[in-house]
């Protein structure tokens, strides 16, 4: 635990990052404005046997703040990347906890992944615009089951169009 | 040989809980070459609708998420709060927490175990499984008046209270279930049958349980130590003596040894807590407002590793709220686990992962 500590603290030092941890120690928080630095950090994180925990957005001023929680035995590492031009590399390559949680991103806030090897929505149906965390659809239209009229004219149209 | 897949759900896949497989079969037609989930039918944006509520209303909100976890998403929720409120709790809230907890998780593995069992048809023991679970189901119907979700926790403490009567009870009902469990856990050790059937089935290595990020039993069922209560401790985890149980497996056998054997550890646990519980408040006596801040929190859900991201702005509502759930993590981990299995077992390698879709989706 502690070497671990010795290690973070010389990660943040050789790259200059802005970083403190909490007072129990058990989290860490750094911000950079950089995707590249990400992309640095994230290799060295993966030699190291981290794991992505989850990777939160939200909207700031001129553009969205993400948060990526990667978790290093025990240890959060939380670390704020800026960004203005809602796009943002893909971490997946390098760690395949990061896949969902991608994917995430784009379906709620609309930013693009780069390079994301399976782009594919998660939840929310393809008939839905992306970015639509304050947006208000009813339940049966966001739900990609619709078990309704509706989904059934959807097959009967599929099925017209595979026949021909 | 034609390419027809193999369509299974979204509806009543081991639970009533949607996931929508559609799987390639090998040549043979009966083993899974490969598989691919559509999701998204429980879908209901809980994330957005936090937003526009109180801290006290995301209480009742959080507990709504899922029915199996409960406990463990108001729990870790509270702890989010506390800590950009800087609110230290009472000693004693801190080990009832751990009392709420423990006695979720025993029901909620019981209930998987019990799952189990009905998949692969065996009525006896399900019932077996169920019946026991049903002592605890009672337990918490007469400690919190309710038998699934509890409302055990609030912001900076908790809302119930153990007697003497309550603690005896729960004592009790801990001797009467403990030889229960080892003789269910001999039947899983030993009984060729049992062991012929859901051994080797739906295996995850120790390298892939790595990459994918998998939590919970799932990730110990393959050797992979990440149990929140051990790594990063909370309430008064610190303070207790309990042992992670892990596997190398990686089977859907070793997912159900790791279930049973904790629950002997969370009997532990409660036992621990209940003979050290300290006198005092049970919650903080004042209100406070919750200042700007942003923090992260964890908890060890019974499906695994429970994570919740909470941004203020000194409002009384949250500006950012995020959770993800154990099995966000793990459910991908089922591409890995199904091919060369046979399509029969889809459910059982499904049911495995102690699914929790509603959680995973909100």
């Amino acid at each position: 635990m502690k070497s671990l500590h010795v290690k973070l603290n010389e990660i943040t030092k050789t790259l200059a990052l802005r970083c403190h941890f909490e007072p129990n120690s058990d989290s860490l928080w750094c911000e950079i404005a950089d995707k590249n630095l990400l992309l640095q950090l994230a290799e060295i994180l993966q030699t190291m046997n981290a794991r992505v925990c989850m990777i939160t957005a939200y909207e700031k001023e001129n553009g969205h703040e993400l948060v990526y929680h990667f978790d290093l035995s025990g240890v959060m590492l939380n670390l704020k990347l800026h960004i203005t031009d809602k796009s943002v590399p893909s971490i997946t390559p390098l760690f395949k906890s990061a896949d969902w949680t991608e994917r995430e991103l784009s379906e709620i806030y609309g930013i693009a992944i780069v390079n994301h090897p399976n782009p594919k929505r998660l939840f929310l149906d393809e008939a839905l615009k992306e970015s639509v965390l304050k947006e208000y659809y009813s339940l049966s239209t966001a739900m990609s089951g619709k078990v309704s009229q509706e989904l059934w004219s959807k097959v009967k149209a599929e099925e017209g169009v595979n026949r021909g | 040989m034609d390419k027809t897949k193999v369509i299974l759900g979204p509806f009543d896949v081991a639970l009533e809980e949607p996931v929508y497989f559609k799987i390639e079969p090998n040549s043979d037609g009966k083993t899974i070459k490969s598989v691919d989930m559509i999701n998204g039918f429980v879908h209901r944006g809980i994330e957005s609708i936090v937003l526009q509520r109180n801290f006290l209303q995301n209480l009742i909100i959080t507990e709504k998420v899922c029915a199996l976890c409960s406990n463990n998403h108001p729990f870790t929720y509270c702890m989010a709060v506390e800590k950009i409120a800087a609110l230290s709790l009472p000693e004693r809230a801190l080990y009832l927490r751990v009392v709420a907890d423990e006695i979720k998780r025993i029901a909620s593995h019981l209930f998987n175990l019990g799952m189990l069992a009905h998949l692969i048809h065996n009525k006896a023991l399900m019932t077996q499984l169920l019946e026991t679970r049903e002592d605890f189901q009672d337990l918490k119907e007469a400690i919190w008046g309710n038998r699934m979700d509890l409302s055990a926790n609030t912001i900076g403490g908790v809302k119930f209270d153990l007697d003497k009567t309550l603690i005896a009870s729960i004592k009790k009902a801990l001797d009467k279930n403990k030889s229960k469990i080892e003789a269910f856990i001999a039947l899983f050790e030993t009984d060729p049958a049992l062991i012929a059937r859901i051994g080797g089935v739906g295996v995850l290595s120790y390298e892939n349980a790595l990459n994918l990020g998998v939590v919970g039993p799932v990730a110990r069922a393959s050797g992979v130590n990440n149990d929140v209560r051990k790594r990063a401790p909370y309430a008064a985890y610190d303070k207790l003596h309990f042992d992670v149980i892990l596997q190398k497996d990686g089977d859907v056998l070793s997912r159900a040894k790791v279930r049973l054997y904790e629950i002997l550890e969370s009997m532990k646990l409660l036992h621990q807590a209940l003979d050290a519980l300290p006198t005092g408040d049970i919650v903080l006596p004042t209100r406070t407002l919750i200042p700007e801040g942003e923090a992260i929190s964890r908890t060890e859900a019974p499906r695994g590793e429970l994570v919740y991201y909470l941004k203020t702005n000194g409002t009384q509502k949250p500006e950012r709220m995020k959770w993800r759930v154990p099995t966000y993590m793990n459910w991908e981990a089922l591409k890995v686990m199904m091919p060369n299995n046979s399509i029969d077992d889809v459910a059982l390698i499904f049911n495995s992962i102690d699914p929790c879709i509603s959680c995973t989706e909100r």
